[in-house]
């Protein structure tokens, strides 16, 4: 028998509200900040939001591993494992920038519009 | 199959000549010494390679051989399901003819090395020379019409290339040498445009005139032959392979069936008379007949020896000779229309010689009294006469020529002879060949033109006692043309060699030529006698060679006296006489005999009295007036040169101008340059059409292309934030959009 989606202290909708809260954190540093850093802090944000999203539907799924639904939580295993790849590469790019340009404020890096 | 000499002998005769052409052609310059003498040493070997082939004909085919010719022939090229041949035709008359065609040009070559020596073209001459023989040995050997017709035109070539020989000379009005040597009333000739260029074109455009009715004739006689192929009674012929081989034609027109052969609504027999008269008109342009025969006298500005060969055996026999190798497709209506003209070439020529005063220009007339007569034996049906008379005509012309040439050369290129005189003490062996030679062309009886002339004239009287009418005409014609030839030949004879000089300078330098011009001379005077042509005296060498002939020509004819080229050259065809016809001829020959001998005493007598005795004085003549209205008349040539050149020349001159006036204003003014201004303001509007339309489209794309791009452009903006709000934006839209659904 699932948990139930709306009522009781386990319910679904509580698991989304938190992400969603964590996602639009997210959406607001990305928008906001003109530190390269910033913007890289905000996309993590929004990833380890849908890595909640993915572990609180999973559980409301249908197929099993061992009597357990464990494919929502492979997959946010795989999301912060490519997070913490993806942020080694963005801030190797972060760091390459700010050796050419002096600055990591990624408005004055628009030589490409030109 | 024939004996492989019968093509391998005529393919020699044809084509050393042309080697030799060939070799004074492109290594005339090495070899300059030896180009007359390679030209020489070519001709007489075709002379030899000529006599052997008439030999081993005469031996192998006795009088057989002209029924029957041997023709070695292949194909030239598929037309149209037809096979037109190229090949070589072996009869006693092509043997001869090229015997006399070869012998005559080795003769003349030897005479050219005196007479030419020193021309600035001496190379050229016997280049030429050697080219003209092998075109008329191609006529002699042709197996068929279309052959002949092509070294038709080739010998054209050839005679052009001798007349204007010394095509640099200007016309004789501005050749001051000619006006200090003419005759103070030379007349007739228009010394505008006389010149050796205008003469050789002349000739040519004569010719061509010929030619197109030549062609005509050869295209009928292909039509006819190809509807009779069709027939079943021409099956065995095999008409379609060779048409216009001449065995082939002979076959065909003996064929009782022609007459049903039809075509266009005609018969066979009257197709044929078209055709015959057609081709005729070859003949009448290359053997300067009446009214095409005005080019010959004007050929008198080549070459003198060139002359010799054009009068004698090439380019005036080449007609005669194909009017004897269609004579048995001529029907008598053609034969008429041949005979005709034959007279009144023989006639009005005759007429104009009588007041000549070149010496050439009497020979140039002579020679076209002389082809008339070939033409009225032939039409008269008097194939062997006619024939005879050309080889006869041939050596004789031939010598007179060469014998003028020596006179003009001993007098300083003198021509007239008012101012010659008593030369025959000073140029012995010139004089006596000029006699014989004229003794000869007046038929005096024992010279060679007494046998062939009264056959030519016994042969026409028989027709016309015969026929009756207007076939009266031509032995009338032929029995005056007789008594002038006599005048006008022995009134040469006197002017030139007899009586005291008239003019002393020229009397005084005059010598006798050297033996390489006399010898051939004496050469050709020996055949002028009448014993090698009668064939009555029994010359050794002709029984040595011809064994068997005599018994042949009894057989066949029944009479010694028949002479061996009765016997030999006889008509492919040969008609059947009727006892009546026999007698008939048999009568005309006695009467022949004794009409021109009449004519000939009165026309030597005439000439005696006036230029030898002077009894008559021609001077005094000219006061009477008829007389005198005459003379002016002949001195213009009956005014056929004048009509020609002031009537057609000048009419087909305005003809030209309006022409080109109607080409210059109404097809370059309206249709050439009304089309270019049509073109060009269509183009004009094609032009607007291409900038504004056509480029404006093409434009319309890169400047939209452009305007696109820039507005593009603004969307990338460099700004990260931007980016991630737009997409934040599109998915909170597509969301919602989804949610509200």
């Amino acid at each position: 028998m699932p948990p139930a989606i709306m009522d009781g202290p386990d319910a679904l909708v509580n698991y989304l509200l938190v992400a969603g809260v964590l996602f639009a954190c997210g959406i607001f540093a990305m928008i906001s900040r003109r530190n390269a850093v910033g913007i890289l802090m905000g996309v993590e944000l929004i990833l380890n939001a849908a890595g909640i999203n993915f572990v609180a539907f999973s559980r409301f799924g249908h197929t099993k591993l061992n009597g357990q639904h464990l494919d929502g939580q492979i997959f946010t295993l795989f999301i912060i494992v490519l997070a913490a790849a993806e942020a080694v590469v963005a801030l190797a790019l972060v760091l390459s920038v700010f050796q050419t340009h002096k600055t990591i404020a990624l408005d004055e890096v628009d030589e490409m519009k030109q | 199959m024939n004996d492989p000499i019968y093509w391998m002998l005529p393919a020699g005769i044809l084509l050393i000549p042309l080697v030799a052409f060939a070799i004074i052609l492109f290594f005339g310059k090495y070899i300059d010494r030896f180009c007359d003498k390679i030209a020489i040493i070519a001709m007489s070997l075709s002379f030899v390679l000529s006599l052997t082939l008439f030999i081993a004909i005469v031996q192998d085919r006795g009088v057989q051989a002209q029924q029957n010719p041997i023709i070695t022939s292949m194909s030239w090229m598929f037309v149209g399901g037809v096979d037109l041949q190229m090949g070589f035709l072996v009869d006693n008359l092509s043997a001869f003819m090229s015997m006399v065609v070869t012998g005559l040009a080795t003769l003349v070559l030897i005479y050219s090395m005196f007479y030419m020596h020193g021309d600035t073209m001496y190379r050229r001459y016997f280049g030429f020379m050697c080219f003209f023989c092998f075109t008329m040995l191609g006529i002699v050997f042709a197996s068929n019409l279309l052959m002949t017709f092509v070294f038709w035109e080739l010998v054209g070539l050839g005679s052009y290339f001798l007349i204007g020989f010394w095509f640099y000379k200007p016309p004789v009005s501005k050749d001051h040498h000619y006006q200090e040597l003419k005759a103070p009333y030379a007349t007739g000739i228009d010394e505008r445009y006389l010149s050796p260029g205008h003469a050789q074109k002349k000739a040519f455009v004569m010719n061509r005139i010929g030619d197109f009715g030549f062609l005509c004739g050869i295209g009928i006689f292909i039509t006819v032959f190809l509807a009779a192929a069709d027939l079943p009674g021409f099956k065995d012929i095999a008409l379609r392979e060779g048409p216009l081989n001449f065995d082939k034609m002979y076959a065909a027109v003996n064929r009782d069936i022609f007459e049903q052969v039809t075509l266009l609504g005609m018969t066979g027999p009257q197709l044929l008379t078209l055709a015959g008269i057609f081709t005729f008109m070859g003949a009448m342009g290359k053997s300067a007949q009446f009214p095409l025969h005005t080019w010959l006298p004007d050929a008198m500005q080549g070459p003198t020896t060139g002359s010799s060969i054009i009068h004698a055996a090439t380019m005036v026999a080449a007609g005669v000779y194909m009017v004897a190798r269609i004579h048995p497709l001529l029907t008598p209506g053609s034969l008429f229309f041949v005979a005709l003209i034959g007279s009144l070439t023989a006639f009005l020529a005759a007429t104009i010689a009588l007041v000549q005063w070149d010496i050439k220009a009497v020979l140039a007339y002579s020679t076209i009294s002389q082809l008339g007569y070939m033409m009225i034996g032939l039409g008269a049906g008097g194939y062997t006469a006619g024939v005879a008379h050309l080889f006869t005509h041939a050596i004789f012309k031939c010598m007179l020529f060469l014998c003028a040439g020596s006179v003009i050369h001993a007098c300083h290129h003198l021509q007239d002879m008012n101012r010659m005189g008593g030369l025959r003490k000073k140029m012995p062996i010139t004089f006596l060949t000029m006699l014989i030679g004229t003794l000869a062309i007046s038929g005096v009886p024992l010279f060679s033109a007494f046998f062939s002339k009264d056959a030519i004239l016994a042969a026409s009287l028989a027709r016309a006692m015969e026929m009756g009418g207007l076939h009266w005409l031509p032995p009338i014609l032929g029995f005056i043309t007789a008594g002038l030839t006599t005048f006008y030949m022995f009134r040469l004879v006197f002017m030139t060699f007899f009586g005291q000089p008239r003019d002393k300078h020229i009397y005084d330098h005059a010598h006798e030529s050297p033996a390489v011009a006399t010898v051939p001379l004496l050469i050709l005077a020996m055949l002028c006698f009448g014993f090698w042509w009668a064939g009555g005296l029994n010359f050794p060498l002709y029984t040595m060679y011809l064994p068997g002939l005599s018994m042949t020509v009894q057989g066949a004819h029944g009479a010694v006296t028949t002479g061996w080229l009765e016997a030999l050259i006889t008509s492919p065809v040969p008609a059947h006489h009727s006892e009546y016809h026999e007698h008939l001829h048999h009568v005309a020959h006695v009467w022949a005999t004794i009409l021109s001998t009449v004519m000939l005493l009165i026309g030597l007598a005439m000439a005696f009295l006036m230029y030898i005795k002077r009894s008559i004085n021609p001077d005094k003549l000219l006061e009477i007036a008829p007389l005198r209205h005459g003379f002016s008349l002949l001195s213009q040539l009956w005014f056929f040169d004048r009509l020609y050149q002031d009537g057609i020349v000048v009419l087909s001159k305005k003809l030209n101008w309006a022409l080109w006036w109607f080409d210059a204003n109404i097809i370059d003014r309206w249709l050439v340059d009304g089309w270019s201004l049509l073109v060009r303001s269509w183009s004009i509007g094609a032009r607007w059409i291409d900038n504004n339309i056509v480029d404006g489209t093409v434009d319309a794309f890169g400047k939209g292309t452009w305007v696109m791009g820039s507005a593009s452009r603004m969307l990338q903006a460099g700004k990260i934030q931007f980016y991630v709000c737009v997409t934040f934006g599109v998915v909170a839209v597509v969301m919602l959009a989804l949610l509200l659904k």
